[in-house]
């Protein structure tokens, strides 16, 4: 799994790649959790190639959602392939958050 | 194997019991056997599924007690505009339901009454003398005060004439019952029904020792306003038959130490210092 934060605006763009599961889930929710705590709390995640979601991953998203919800802050979704966004709807999470078909489109939910 | 099987039955126990925790997932690892993997990622995704439904539940419940809160602050608003209009007819009133608010929820507190009696006694209060907006000019333009059987009868007819305007609005609850029985006194010389003693809801007889001790120190066209010491001197001689002792005592504790609401600044009261003083009170 790689990950890479790109500040866009007043947003941060987390793209992840390859597999997230109890391997590199810990890993993930450490990086996001660190800049989270220098200050960026308007996540989005962008899921375009990521090929694998376990529960270790979801779980991992769940953490870092609660930490952003303690800081006022947000995480919204774009890119789902269709076997994360099934993933995503079986484990509740469909309704817990917002998804969206790009980066850019993302990006504008926190420019309102 | 056995080890392992055990130690993940105990892990699945520990989820069941509630215990959310990472441990689950150690077992979705390469390492382990397949069947021991697919049960953990199993059980994992359930966990996961039951951890963020919790969480949902959560924001939503934190997303009602935001929705309430604004609701709360609408009633009230939509309480002090309906005061309002009564203090369109008559200076004095306005500024007379929103202090006897104030000195009713200081009293309120001060017997430690729930967060949400208070609040009733408060929307009770401002809204206590509404049923003079259907007094006539008479009432309200009289200044030698010199006053008929009839034009008593008038007066009385206040506080039923405000739940005549008000019954219909069932969110006021109990201060409905506040604003008809804020007149009522232990000995049942009251009006407009005669109750006796308990029979009179605690927030209508915290409402009428706010309302007897503002209208006792505030200035009339027809007379002064009294000082505290005057003031405390006849609630107590009202005390036993008209108010019960307790509240009475209780009530003069509350302005001995916390002071008289400043009078000035409340008749010229506009609707957003009133929402300010009833915020405070």
């Amino acid at each position: 799994m790689q990950v890479t934060f790109n500040k866009e605006g007043n947003a941060l763009v987390v793209a992840v790649k390859g597999r997230l599961d109890a391997l590199t889930a810990p890993d993930f929710e450490s990086q996001c959790s660190s800049h989270i705590e220098q200050g960026h709390v308007l996540l989005v995640a962008d899921l375009t190639e990521l090929e694998y979601i376990s529960s270790a991953g979801l779980r991992s998203i769940l953490q870092i959602s609660k930490k952003l919800k303690q800081e006022h802050g947000q995480i919204n979704f774009c890119c789902l392939s269709g076997i994360i966004q099934h993933v995503f709807s079986i484990s509740g999470f469909d309704s817990m958050f917002s998804f969206h078909d790009s980066v850019a489109q993302a990006l504008l939910q926190y420019e309102r | 194997m056995k080890t392992e099987v055990e130690r993940l039955i105990t892990v699945i126990e520990e989820v069941a019991n509630g215990v959310y925790s990472n441990d689950i997932m150690e077992f979705t690892k390469p390492g382990y056997h397949q069947i021991m993997q697919r049960v953990a990622e199993a059980v994992g995704m359930m966990m996961v599924k039951v951890e963020a439904r919790e969480h949902r539940l959560e924001q939503l419940i934190e997303e009602l007690k935001n929705l309430n809160d604004q609701l709360k602050n609408n009633i009230l608003k939509t309480v002090v505009t309906i005061a309002n209009a009564l203090g369109a007819r008559d200076n004095y009133t306005e500024g007379h339901a929103v202090r006897v608010a104030a000195y009713a929820v200081r009293l309120a507190k001060r017997l430690g009454l729930p967060e949400r009696q208070i609040e009733h006694i408060r929307i009770g209060a401002v809204l206590h003398d509404i049923g003079k907006i259907g007094f006539s000019d008479r009432l309200f333009s009289n200044q030698d005060f010199r006053i008929s059987d009839d034009m008593l009868q008038e007066i009385r007819s206040h506080p039923q004439l405000g739940i005549n305007i008000l019954k219909d609005l069932d969110f006021l609850g109990p201060a409905l019952e506040y604003v008809h029985y804020h007149h009522e006194r232990l000995d049942g010389s009251g009006y407009p029904c005669g109750l006796h003693g308990n029979e009179i809801p605690l927030g209508a007889q915290i409402v009428s020792i706010a309302d007897c001790f503002d209208a006792i120190t505030t200035e009339r066209c027809y007379r002064k306003g009294r000082n505290c010491s005057e003031a405390f001197s006849i609630l107590r001689d009202m005390s036993g038959t008209h108010m019960a002792p307790q509240l009475v005592e209780s009530f003069i504790e509350e302005v001995e130490e916390n002071g008289v609401i400043d009078g000035s600044k409340e008749i010229s009261a506009t609707t957003s210092d009133l929402h300010t003083l009833l915020a405070e009170g």
